[in-house]
């Protein structure tokens, strides 16, 4: 590398910081939204399972449309700028959250909840306190995973006009500048590497005691 | 119907981009499998290295496919190599994950009993161990193929074939046909991996007896 990629990033660090902004914007609004919709739907969905198998095996197949594609089609229908992009990814964004908090709540002990029943808890009681938070490590590492997608897709969102650290990037594909490159490429790194830490952290600080246990207790037998 | 239009005018074409797609794709894949699986067989009792291994895949795949692929071209330059070290790269974590997480769940009992009829520890591993962990590890495979044809569409950007180059021309033009039909076809690609793999792992886990969903 020479010393001309370092003067091209320092060139652009003013610049850096509105993409970043502009990119978490665009992140924390499409996961915010996928996140009200989709842990609510979730539950509902969780309480019925015939109606939901067809739903899930939905999201299943659009989880599977490539983001580019996606975002290429959202173009002609609705139009360039910020506001398509973060439908779009919102919408996108709903599909992990939906499918682990479902299976995250379908996935609890069963005995369990019988037992919460037994000792007089309300349906209501039993979701909030014996259900979601058994649930909750699976439903974080649905929001985690969203949260890590649409970082990566909001690079790609650049092309529709969104604006963020994408902009940067293609300026410098396009132009064949290493320096561009790095100075969006580095940043949108950073950017997903730190929330995937922070949803880790999140996850292990929300799994209740007991499942820890249990999983200790596997890895120590293997 | 304009992209079926533009389908039928340009089939060949759209074909060829599809299996250059699919081959692309299926070589990241593979090349990581050849990596990862002997890692994950060889890492899964050694936490220290289990959790090496898994923080830097992980690191890896959280990295915005366009940002690293845009770092690897620097080094690479354009073309195909870029697209398939990169695909590389992503598809180890899902099949390291799974590689390790499948051998975690095989009953530590079964294992007890395979010893304690004389199995030597690799007779074990590789007779009782990774058969049972086998659907797990081909759902690794499933979601790292999938992934793949997913990021192969952005390697038009680093000038690399595939369906990328029919959806960036379209979205240049604002052709929606041309759109679609580099679109539609890297979709039905995505599911038709999925759908196939999904079906092989279910067949897998219906042979020993398992129901568990994975």
């Amino acid at each position: 590398m020479n010393g001309g990629v370092w003067a091209q990033i320092a060139a652009s660090v003013p610049t850096v910081g509105t993409d970043v902004l502009r990119h978490l914007e665009i992140v924390l609004i499409s996961v915010w939204v996928g996140c009200l919709i989709a842990v609510p739907l979730g539950i509902v969905l969780s309480r019925r399972p015939r109606l939901a198998e067809p739903i899930i095996t939905i999201t299943g197949f659009l989880q599977t449309v490539p983001s580019l594609a996606l975002l290429a089609l959202v173009l002609p229908v609705l139009g360039i700028g910020l506001k398509p992009a973060v439908a779009a990814m919102a919408l996108y964004a709903l599909l992990p959250i939906l499918r682990n908090t479902y299976a995250g709540v379908r996935g609890v002990d069963w005995s369990v909840v019988t037992c919460a029943r037994a000792m007089g808890m309300s349906p209501m009681q039993v979701l909030i306190r014996v259900e979601l938070p058994l649930a909750a490590p699976v439903i974080i590492a649905g929001i985690r995973l969203s949260t890590i997608y649409i970082v990566s897709w909001a690079v790609l969102a650049s092309l529709i006009g969104a604006g963020g650290l994408g902009d940067l990037i293609f300026e410098g594909l396009d132009s064949y500048n290493f320096g561009l490159v790095f100075a969006g490429a580095i940043p949108a790194a950073l950017l997903a590497i730190g929330a995937g830490l922070i949803f880790n952290w999140a996850q292990a600080a929300l799994t209740p005691r007991a499942l820890r246990l249990q999983r200790e207790r596997r890895e120590a037998a293997a | 119907m304009s992209w079926l239009s533009y389908l039928s005018s340009h089939l060949s074409q759209v074909i060829a981009l599809t299996w250059q797609h699919a081959l692309l794709s299926v070589e990241g894949t593979v090349l990581a499998a050849i990596v990862a699986i002997p890692l994950g067989l060889w890492a899964y009792r050694l936490p220290g290295v289990r959790r090496l291994a898994t923080v830097v895949t992980e690191v890896i795949q959280t990295i915005p496919s366009l940002a690293l692929m845009a770092i690897i071209m620097v080094w690479l330059g354009i073309g195909d190599t870029t697209l398939v070290v990169t695909l590389f790269l992503y598809a180890l974590m899902p099949l390291l994950h799974n590689t390790i997480e499948g051998l975690l769940a095989v009953n530590p009992e079964v294992i007890d009993v395979a010893r304690g009829i004389g199995m030597s520890e690799s007779q074990t591993l590789f007779r009782v161990q990774v058969p049972l962990a086998a659907p797990i590890m081909l759902t690794g495979f499933r979601v790292a193929l999938v992934t793949s044809v997913g990021i192969a569409t952005i390697g038009v950007f680093i000038g690399a074939g595939g369906l990328g180059n029919l959806i960036y021309s379209g979205m240049q033009i604002l052709d929606a046909g041309e759109i679609v039909a580099g679109a539609l076809p890297a979709a039905l690609l995505a599911i038709a991996f999925d759908v196939v793999l999904g079906a092989v792992a279910a067949r897998g886990r219906r042979r020993q007896g398992l129901t568990t969903p994975s």
